[in-house]
């Protein structure tokens, strides 16, 4: 891992955007690096959009907002326009697949569409998602140890929400073991980061 | 390389938001009433109020308005509790009246001011540093009221605990100066590096008795002083004691008068109890290079862009000084002359169109150029204040 990471998470609110970055920030906290997540979003309650910068970082966090990311993760449409540059060459990009009409474009950066919403309705939740595409994150970028993350949804879900707590595992397993059967695969064409290539291209 | 999760994660390390911390500090400091009316930015500190005060015995009140929030405030305060209250630019546009009326009548207060983007209702969930004059100069006639302005979850709570000590030992209300990016930032906190202590006391009849500073036998009325920057030892309404509270000018004894010059002296006294002693109430975080011919100058959540705009501008080989200033008023004077020293450009770097702190630090950094960087709608970021330093676009390395 790089002295910091710094990424951002985006979507419609609702999608679990916020969460999804505060699980992550939780999870490295425990394994006790420095994080900070700094949430932005518009006055709707539902529908409007969402993103927040999550900074994991093995020394102190001088400024919390950054220009540039090392990777993404993009849940809607205008969040991968508005996004898609800003990721640094060489970087990630992780978006999902069912919200796109017009796919990522660049070629130098490593980019990995997420069927995430599809995983999750099939594990009978839908608000279970935003976990797959953790996992999915998870498993190319391992910032944060997948125990850690189970440990840091008990203290981010609400008590009364504990019993989705296997739910929300599943999921997570689900994104893991989506990107990680996608490397296989891509991993016979050579393609993946530092390589040039992209996972894979969605046109 | 797997690494082993630590389950065992120390205790005192915790996700907290600037809000949350503030809240904290307050309790830490001995806080014991709150009311507040939930507001983004701001609605952090009243929540955590709200679940926590009353389990350490205090009171926490949902206000039905901003007004009524402060009021509650102030009486809680001259009855003798340390009082605190929050809130975002509309609210405190109401609250602007009653803060005038603590200030006239003596009472310790802490407000919380998380900026969001004004004006008027502005935009509820963008960060904003435009409230710093709206802060500092609210009251009819300019008196100075000490505005403290965290850049960090930590620093939420050791300021908060700050502010209750000036509160206290001024008798007067402090503002803490929040914006709603460092209010909802959450961020790693390690509880055992913040410190334990509690915020001072306000001077009470019997403190000043017992230091022998004072050999008054006799209490000589609500605000009596001898020299104008003393401050009136406290006694509560309620009490044993007649005290009278008036906003409006008053003598010694709080009986409504014009124009005498008691009255006036109980005017200047307002602005002497803090101008006499502001090298005391100073807090700054100066990181000085000697030989430096630029000094940035940042507060609030852009000191940390700041911080991280210096640190890469030193790694490029720029000599460079960067003050990050807590306590925006009283203005720092004197840390702000021995931080100019040999400087020839000041950069004060704000979230706020026109430079509202640089209007006001600009006459005190004479002999050097002093330019602003300055945007709204978002966050000033290290880039662009690298862009100010270099005057070109910054290339990173």
């Amino acid at each position: 891992m790089h002295q910091a990471h710094e990424m951002i998470v985006s979507g419609f609110g609702g999608q679990g955007v916020l969460s999804l970055g505060q699980i992550l920030s939780y999870g490295a906290m425990i394994e006790g690096k420095e994080v900070s997540w700094m949430p932005s979003y518009g006055p709707e309650m539902r529908g409007g959009t969402a993103n927040c910068t999550v900074i994991v970082s093995e020394s102190r966090i001088s400024s919390p907002i950054v220009s540039r990311f090392d990777s993404a993760v993009i849940l809607n449409q205008p969040s991968l326009e508005k996004f898609e540059g800003s990721v640094k060459p060489g970087g990630m990009l992780f978006f999902e697949e069912s919200a796109m009409i017009r796919p990522p474009k660049r070629t130098d950066i490593e980019v990995l569409g997420v069927p995430a919403l599809q995983e999750a309705v099939k594990l009978g939740k839908k608000q279970v998602a935003n976990m797959v595409m953790l996992g999915a994150f998870l498993q190319r970028c391992p910032l944060v140890q997948s125990e850690s993350i189970l440990e840091a949804l008990k203290g981010v879900l609400p008590e009364r929400h504990h019993h989705l707590l296997p739910l929300n595992k599943q999921a997570l397993m689900a994104g893991i073991e989506f990107a990680f059967r996608r490397e296989r695969s891509s991993k016979r064409t050579l393609a993946g980061p530092g390589t040039g290539i992209p996972v894979e291209r969605h046109n | 390389m797997a690494r082993k999760a630590q389950s065992h994660l120390p205790q005192s390390i915790r996700l907290r938001s600037g809000n949350q911390m503030m809240a904290e500090g307050a309790l830490q400091a001995g806080c014991m009433f709150f009311a507040g009316y939930p507001i983004t930015p701001a609605t952090g500190i009243f929540k955590t109020m709200i679940d926590l005060l009353p389990a350490k015995g205090g009171i926490a009140l949902s206000a039905p308005d901003e007004i009524s929030a402060i009021a509650y405030c102030i009486g809680a305060s001259m009855r003798g509790s340390r009082s605190m209250t929050a809130t975002s630019g509309p609210g405190w546009a109401l609250m602007i009246e009653s803060i005038q009326y603590a200030l006239m009548t003596e009472t310790p207060l802490v407000v919380s001011l998380v900026q969001r983007l004004g004006p008027s209702t502005g935009g509820a969930t963008q960060g904003a540093q435009g409230d710093v004059l709206l802060a500092e100069f609210c009251t009819s006639g300019g008196y100075t009221l000490p505005v403290l302005c965290p850049t960090n979850a930590s620093e939420c709570y050791e300021l908060t605990i700050l502010a209750f000590t000036w509160a206290e030992l001024l008798r007067m209300p402090v503002i803490l100066l929040s914006d709603k990016e460092t209010g909802m930032t959450i961020e790693s906190v390690d509880f055992s590096s913040l410190p334990r202590s509690t915020a001072q006391n306000r001077p009470s009849n019997f403190a000043f008795r017992d230091l022998g500073t004072h050999n008054r036998t006799e209490r000589k009325g609500t605000y009596y002083f001898d020299a104008l920057h003393e401050i009136p030892p406290f006694a509560p309404v309620g009490g044993d004691r007649k005290v009278t509270a008036t906003g409006s000018a008053h003598d010694k004894q709080g009986r409504l008068q014009k124009n005498s010059t008691e009255t006036i002296d109980v005017l200047k006294h307002l602005e002497q109890k803090i101008s006499w002693r502001r090298d005391d109430f100073v807090s700054v975080v100066s990181d000085l290079q000697p030989s430096a011919t630029t000094l940035v100058v940042s507060y609030g959540v852009t000191a940390r862009a700041a911080r991280s705009a210096v640190q890469q501008a030193r790694n490029a080989g720029e000599r460079i000084s960067l003050l990050v200033i807590h306590s925006l008023f009283p203005i720092p004077v004197k840390k702000l002359a021995h931080a100019l020293q040999g400087v020839d450009t000041v950069l004060v770097a704000e979230e706020n169109m026109s430079g509202l702190y640089r209007s006001v630090l600009e006459r005190y950094c004479k002999g050097a150029k002093v330019r602003g960087v300055n945007k709204i709608g978002a966050m000033i970021t290290p880039e662009e204040i690298l862009e100010a330093v270099f005057e070109e676009p910054w290339q990173p390395a």
